[in-house]
């Protein structure tokens, strides 16, 4: 019954004509078009003038000390800066790149099955590196862990760095 | 050379020298002022406003990194801040729209330019930029009073270049009609 009357009224107010405009206002709007669409922004000289020397409001005096004594009690947000520069970011992890790459080549290969996958190659060269390492007392879960956090320092630095980028 | 000086006053802040700060202060508090007082419509809250835009804008003036004008960026934060301001205290402003019959300068006896003192004029000007719709009044604001390029005043209050266009449009036609003894 309810959704009856809504159609019902639905089709009357469909059934009005709209508002018809006047009978210049396309001529109207044309004109309008027609002069203003060469510039930008059209500003009118004198308007400007007029809206420039009255339509800016005034704060009281004190204002000014209001702000400034506020400020100076709040420290200065420092940016975070990384300690280390881009340069010597590059510079660090191209030369760990480098000393394990050394690492890597100047070890001993030893019967190394011909049929090994790069992988198996890969950690065995490692564990031939960190039993080298323990020669010097350094037992290999040290370096893995010293491995780790330099590749989560590296990380954090190259976070840290990015997203700074994108703020800027 | 505004943007330079601008610069130099921004670097000395960022170094830890706050007292420079009062420098930007003077000279933007005005305007930041008005902005404010488009958005709140309310005199002491756009004072509030203005007041926490500048604050904020000391706070992460280390982000701000000089790609566009020191005014434009603390402008957006005044805007952002009086924006804010409306959502949390939920302000009710009067409609401009309701007040058109009180403060109508046009309607009735329309007064002679030579009878006009310039605080009189002061007040036609006011009344003609409350008529217009807040977005309008702060356009036109940002436009024609601080003469803000149309991309700037997209940066501050994230509108679009074609909206701003209409809006300012629609807003000079009716301040020349408002205006138009005065002009």
């Amino acid at each position: 019954m309810a959704a009856k009357k809504k159609e019902n009224l639905k089709m009357l107010l469909q059934k009005m004509e709209p508002d018809a405009p006047a009978s210049d206002f396309m001529a109207l709007v044309m004109k309008e078009i027609s002069t203003d669409t060469n510039l930008e922004v059209p500003i009118n000289i004198p308007l400007q003038n007029l809206l420039k020397q009255h339509g800016v409001a005034s704060l009281s005096a004190d204002f000014t000390n209001q702000v400034m004594d506020r400020i100076e009690l709040l420290p200065l947000k420092k940016q975070e800066q990384p300690i280390i520069s881009k340069r010597a970011g590059f510079a660090i992890v191209a030369s760990f790149l480098f000393i394990s790459l050394l690492f890597f080549l100047f070890t001993e290969n030893t019967s190394t099955p011909s049929t090994s996958t790069n992988a198996y190659h890969l950690t065995d060269q490692f564990s031939k590196v960190t039993e080298q390492l323990q020669v010097n007392g350094s037992p290999s879960l040290y370096l893995i862990v010293m491995v780790m956090l330099g590749v989560l320092l590296g990380l954090d630095y190259y976070l840290r760095y990015f997203q700074q980028q994108q703020k800027a | 050379m505004d943007h330079t000086e601008d610069q130099i006053y921004v670097d000395r802040v960022k170094n830890g020298d706050a007292a420079s700060y009062s420098f930007l202060l003077n000279k933007y508090k005005n305007m930041a002022y008005t902005i404010a007082l488009k958005i709140t419509g309310n005199a002491e809250e756009a004072e509030d406003a203005a007041q926490e835009g500048f604050i904020k804008a000391y706070q992460a003036i280390h982000s701000f990194k000089g790609n566009s004008k020191f005014s434009t960026w603390l402008y957006t934060i005044v805007y952002r801040t009086a924006i804010l301001m409306i959502k949390d205290k939920r302000i009710k402003t009067s409609s401009i729209d309701d007040e058109n019959h009180q403060h109508d300068a046009t309607d009735g006896n329309v007064p002679q330019l030579d009878q006009i003192q310039s605080d009189e004029q002061a007040k036609y000007v006011k009344l003609a930029i409350e008529k217009l719709p807040k977005t309008e009044a702060l356009l036109v604001t940002l436009y024609y009073i601080n003469e803000s390029t149309i991309k700037e005043v997209c940066e501050i209050t994230g509108l679009s270049i074609p909206n701003v266009k209409i809006q300012l449009f629609r807003a000079r036609k009716r301040l020349e009609r408002e205006l138009k003894f005065l002009l």
